[in-house]
């Protein structure tokens, strides 16, 4: 078995990941729409997005910490190999959630709502960028529940600022601008160019997701044994 | 274990790249549009991929020149060419820096300038500073070589000493036994055969020429233990010579040492005799080189069992390091060999206690 097959598998072995895979996008289908805006749920995916990410970076963070990595790395495999065979799983799966959300939206809403392609690219995009932030978070700490304690804070904190769980022009111009560091912030920015058809700012959200990405893979793939 | 607190210049360089990240960025924190984050955030990943990385520096020449490129038309994202500067001055390519610089001096204004000429400076101080250490480090390295092959080569004395020590006594044994020999064998062999004629001659009942025969076994014999004294005079050594040498190191030194000697040390056995000879000698070379004493007393214990020195004296200069000199470490190592101890307590005196018990053999 392949470590892609196996991180795969490990994955939907967690009790939470199909739920929240297959289910919780659903759900968010219900949540009402905004004036002057996409649907909530398509922000509302992004907070999902970002917790899901950091479930299936648990087998990582946990082969790490328990010494698995130590013995992959006395055997033939190298790291780089195994670390882009869970993030391709990881990522996989990921992706595989937001297509649930579009084929169910595409229902729900018809397929007049939005570009979903162009949606589906920047929830692509935004996927990896939560995985390899998930992976730089769990980079910084010795154990899995404490960096799961201050990601639920840190993470929803993110979310709520950058525009996913309510709309941006509610928070005050001064704060609109810093949260522009956030990486989050970018998919709020990409689902108001969509809505706003801005081709050239779509696409640069998604570029920038990409780099933010880059960023925390390089923090996040150090070998910590 | 002394615990020093070492900044190494990579912390140096990264903590000063972020600290210009923070200014560059607060700098432009006002005009900080999309585009331009971007091009802040692939300077970070730039910067980044070679913090994770080792790659050459003249790969970074690629990304200040599509960043210089990219600040004709996002003028804003020029000052970002300063983390170039810093990483290349840091990086003691002062070479790469001039087309920038010379680039930031003709586009940018007023106070502006000053980010650039900043971190060009700190860089170079940064390459100058990791320069040093890399000599520094490497010098100690070298120290450490050589200490490591004067240990080797002092392994290697001890076994050769040992090696001398066996092959002496074997030579003592030879000689012994040629003395004999020479002197004991002739007037022994001869009282022997004069004993098998003392017996012919009682078997004959010829008194008179057994008596003659008796007389002569009685001056053989005789003069056989007249020879053999004679030959364990010879061989016995002078008994009193190590005493006095010990006693010459006590009374030569360059201060007045306050010294007993109880025991004979002459029934030490060789090597131990030399180990001791040694160690009074360092202890007291060490005595001068680190101390200036009002008092130094010695004294040595031997018996049957057991070889106790105790010096001690006062007046000690400078640091109270607690590491041992090569000359005290390698002299424990000769009395840990010898199956001893040496112990050593610093205070208000330098106190050196060394105990070696007494074998038949040396203890290797």
């Amino acid at each position: 078995m392949s470590i892609f097959t196996f991180a795969l598998k490990e994955n939907l072995r967690q009790k939470f990941t199909l739920p929240l895979l297959l289910l919780f996008p659903l759900v968010l289908l219900l949540v009402p729409s905004m004036p002057g805006s996409l649907p909530m749920a398509f922000s509302l995916f992004g907070l999902l997005n970002f917790y899901s990410a950091f479930l299936l970076v648990r087998t990582v963070a946990e082969d790490r910490m328990h010494g698995v990595l130590v013995r992959i790395a006395s055997s033939p495999i190298s790291h780089a190999h195994y670390l882009t065979s869970h993030l391709a799983a990881g990522s996989l799966l990921l992706i595989a959630q937001s297509l649930v959300l579009i084929i169910a939206s595409l229902i729900v809403y018809g397929s007049n709502t939005t570009n979903y392609l162009l949606l589906f690219i920047l929830y692509s995009a935004y996927s990896v960028m939560t995985l390899s932030f998930s992976l730089a978070w769990n980079s910084l700490f010795r154990s899995y529940t404490t960096s799961f304690a201050l990601f639920s804070g840190v993470g929803s904190i993110l979310c709520l600022v950058s525009g996913l769980t309510f709309p941006l022009r509610f928070l005050p111009p001064a704060m609109q601008r810093l949260v522009r560091v956030f990486p989050t912030y970018w998919l709020a920015h990409g689902l108001a160019s969509l809505y706003e058809q801005a081709g050239a700012s779509l696409l640069l959200s998604v570029v920038i997701l990409l780099v933010f990405a880059g960023i925390f893979l390089l923090v996040g793939s150090r070998r910590r044994l | 274990m002394d615990r020093r607190i070492t900044i190494e210049s990579k912390h140096l360089f990264r903590f000063v790249l972020v600290v210009l990240l923070f200014l560059v960025f607060s700098l432009r924190y006002g005009e900080m549009d999309p585009p331009l984050l971007l091009v802040f955030l692939l300077v970070v990943f730039s910067l980044m991929l070679r913090w994770r990385f080792s790659i050459g520096t003249a790969w970074m020449l690629i990304d200040a020149f599509l960043l210089a490129l990219c600040s004709l038309s996002l003028p804003a994202a020029m000052i970002l060419l300063s983390l170039y500067l810093f990483y290349f001055a840091s990086h003691r390519n002062l070479l790469f820096c001039i087309p920038f610089a010379v680039y930031l001096a003709v586009a940018l204004q007023g106070l502006e300038l000053l980010i650039p000429l900043f971190s060009l400076l700190l860089g170079a101080l940064v390459g100058v500073w990791e320069l040093e250490r890399m000599q520094l480090r490497k010098e100690a390295d070298d120290y450490r070589l050589r200490s490591h092959h004067l240990e080797a080569e002092t392994e290697h004395l001890l076994l050769d000493y040992a090696d001398a020590q066996h092959l002496s006594r074997l030579q003592e044994r030879e000689q012994i036994a040629q003395t004999l020999h020479d002197s004991l064998g002739h007037e022994l062999t001869a009282a022997h055969l004069c004993v098998k004629a003392l017996d012919m001659l009682l078997e004959k009942e010829d008194i008179g020429k057994a008596k003659v025969s008796r007389e002569q076994i009685e001056q053989r014999l005789s003069s056989a233990l007249t020879q053999l004294k004679l030959a364990v005079r010879q061989l016995e050594p002078d008994q009193k010579q190590v005493e006095r040498s010990i006693a010459r190191l006590f009374e030569e030194f360059v201060y007045p040492v306050q010294y007993t000697i109880r025991g004979d040390v002459a029934l030490v056995p060789p090597a131990l005799q030399q180990v001791l000879h040694s160690a009074i000698k360092e202890a007291l070379t060490n005595v001068a080189k680190h101390a200036k004493p009002t008092k130094v007393n010695a004294s040595l214990d031997c018996n049957s069992t057991l070889v106790q020195l105790t010096m001690e004296n006062d007046g000690i200069m400078g640091q109270k390091s607690s590491s041992t000199g090569n000359g005290l470490r390698y002299l424990r190592r000769r009395v840990e060999r010898l199956g001893g101890s040496m112990s050593i307590q610093k205070g208000e005196q330098f106190k050196l206690l060394i105990s070696i018990p007494v074998r038949g053999e040396m203890g290797l």
